[in-house]
């Protein structure tokens, strides 16, 4: 990509210079503050209602080494090509798919994030203050969102300051909270005892666990293209999913299964961590919501040229009105976060799986541009298809796969099925085209000097 | 040597030390605290004292004013965020700690807090890098 200037902001369009990049830990300590939220937390409690402790453990590592598989192939693109998801996305999907992809991966999905995590951070502020007005969960919703928005308005800076402050100490409480909650709930005997409600095979907690974060793993190129080595990024994101999603996911399960319907968030206040439970809910919730905000902003920016920072405040702003309606409509439940992340993890892997498929098999082994620097051209003047038809029909039918397959075979996991049937159909699709010379681009697209 | 390098890994090892002290008071007096409070306070400030000492050795080999830079604001970001470990979990009735200790362990984590940030700014100001390396 040739450099060009920055008209958008946080280079929304264009190549990171390398005066930007930054350390391994910072991308660590980014990626941890994405992890670190209390909906990580509750999406475990959820695998307590299908799994008793060991299997939930199971499960949820087999899912995480899926996302950290997932997420290295996506970030080390991210990471030699310097540019954002939606800017990768132009190669192998074509610059109006690319569009619409983004849009489903995060200028609108992302926001949906942000509002659902926004109105969870005001029944956490209730659920810890429920005397004090301000702290009422509508209430809270809305100074909470107007406040996350501020670190996605200033930029990747802002998000790297306030996790290198807050994720250490997240990561330290949170194990400690869990003792303190286990021991209080009957200890490890009685969990290792406790049996789940609704047994479910263990394809199931693979699929939800995936699904709760394959948007993350998807997006990791938003990050790791500020990566100073190409695999400085990609490793980060690996080892906080397979390290510390874990914990995270078995802290909400386990109390689950000691203690039906009571979540860590109660227990810590039970046993009288408000102060902790403060921290990471107002800290924590935040680190992962501006990441939310600032992917959705470049996402929107990729569809709509204009300042970063306006998308950042217009999408916040939606979010937060979304988070402060629920709070007056729907009340607390975990069913509205099963549904997001069954919906979000049936349809977004197979366009992961597109990326990956072109960047690493298409281009080099059909195409023949084995540099892997060279493999994507952009900058003022690069013509793109508008349509990668392939791209379209892979992301279909490996949705639709990904959707139906488990409805009759239940075991199966929808998502790799999804990633999977849409990576070799993509694969399959383009070899025909380029062996028998099946034209499969449609129309084009010029990038514009600002990199639009 | 430049002084400018000489001048911030002597300004790190003095902030440095000072958090080693701090979190070795902490280790001494979470020792000698509640059964239940023991075990998991001695961890987290062990994980302290480590995360600070690998800090030192990061930066006493940094070969130029960036690297040490670099790595010094790393080690000063852990010891300030967990820092706020001190400050928010002693309180907790669960623990069961004297109103000494959590009062000593309040102010340290404050202290280590406070030390850090300036720590962290002075560093900045001293070898150019980001705060958010």
């Amino acid at each position: 990509m040739t450099e060009v200037k920055d008209h958008f902001g946080d280079y929304a369009l264009t190549k990171i210079p390398e005066s930007e990049t930054r350390t391994f830990l910072n991308q660590l300590m980014i990626f941890m503050g994405v992890l670190a939220v209390w909906a990580a937390v509750f999406a475990g409690a959820a695998l307590a209602s299908w799994f008793d402790a060991a299997t939930l453990v199971v499960s949820v590592v087999i899912g995480c080494i899926i996302l950290g598989v997932i997420a290295y192939l996506t970030g080390y693109i991210g990471s030699r090509t310097r540019a954002s998801t939606y800017v990768i996305l132009r190669h192998s999907t074509g610059r109006g798919v690319a569009m619409i992809a983004g849009l489903i991966i995060s200028g609108i999905s992302a926001t949906i994030w942000f509002a659902y995590e926004t109105w969870l951070f005001g029944v956490i502020m209730q659920g810890v203050f429920p005397d004090i007005p301000f702290m009422r969960v509508e209430v809270a919703s809305i100074w909470g969102g107007l406040l996350m928005m501020t670190t996605a308005l200033i930029g990747y800076r802002a998000l790297s300051v306030l996790s290198y402050f807050i994720v250490p100490a997240w990561f330290v409480i949170l194990p400690m909270a869990l003792a303190a909650a286990i021991d209080i709930n009957g200890g490890w005997a009685a969990l290792m005892a406790a049996k789940p409600p609704t047994p479910a095979d263990i394809g199931v907690g693979i699929t939800f666990t995936v699904g709760v974060y394959i948007v993350g793993a998807t997006i990791a190129p938003d990050v790791t293209r500020f990566s100073r080595k190409p695999h400085d990024g990609p490793l980060a994101w690996f080892i906080h999913v397979v390290l510390f999603m874990p914990i995270i996911m078995a802290a909400g399960g386990f109390l689950q299964l000691l203690a039906p319907g009571v979540n860590l968030v109660a227990a810590m206040v039970g046993v009288g961590m408000v102060w902790a439970v403060v921290l990471t809910g107002v800290v924590g919730q935040w680190t992962t919501n501006d990441n939310n905000l600032y992917s959705s902003s470049l996402a929107w920016c990729n569809v709509i040229p204009i300042k970063r920072a306006y998308w950042v405040a217009i999408m916040g702003i939606i979010g937060t009105i979304i988070a402060a309606l629920i709070a007056l409509g729907f009340g607390v439940s975990l069913e509205a976060l099963l549904i997001l992340g069954t919906l979000l993890g049936t349809w977004i892997p197979p366009m992961a799986a597109v990326m990956i498929a072109d960047f690493y098999v298409v281009k080099p082994s059909l195409m023949g541009v084995k540099v892997v620097e060279k493999r994507y051209d952009w900058g003022p003047g690069t013509v793109y298809h508008l349509v990668n038809w392939p791209a379209v029909v892979a992301i279909v039918v490996g949705g639709f796969l990904a959707w139906w397959i488990p409805q009759i075979y239940p075991t199966v996991p929808g998502v790799v099925i999804g990633f999977g049937s849409s990576l070799a159909l993509f694969i399959i699709l383009m070899t025909v085209c380029v062996k028998l010379g099946v034209k499969y681009g449609i129309g084009k697209w010029v990038e514009t000097g600002k990199g639009f | 040597m430049s002084v400018e390098i000489v001048t911030a890994r002597s300004f790190f090892t003095r902030s440095n030390m000072v958090a080693l002290v701090l979190a070795i008071i902490l280790l001494f007096i979470f020792l000698l605290s509640s059964p239940k409070a023991q075990a998991l306070f001695s961890a987290y400030a062990i994980l302290l004292i480590i995360f600070i000492l690998i800090g030192q050795l990061r930066v006493n080999r940094a070969v130029d004013l960036k690297q040490l830079g670099e790595r010094a604001v790393q080690t000063l970001w852990l010891s300030t965020s967990l820092g706020l470990v001190a400050v928010t979990m002693p309180p907790a009735p669960y623990f069961e700690l004297s109103q000494p200790v959590m009062a000593a362990s309040i102010i340290i984590g404050a202290m280590l807090v406070i030390s850090g940030a300036y720590g962290l700014l002075t560093i900045r100001k001293l070898t150019g890098v980001y705060l958010s390396v």
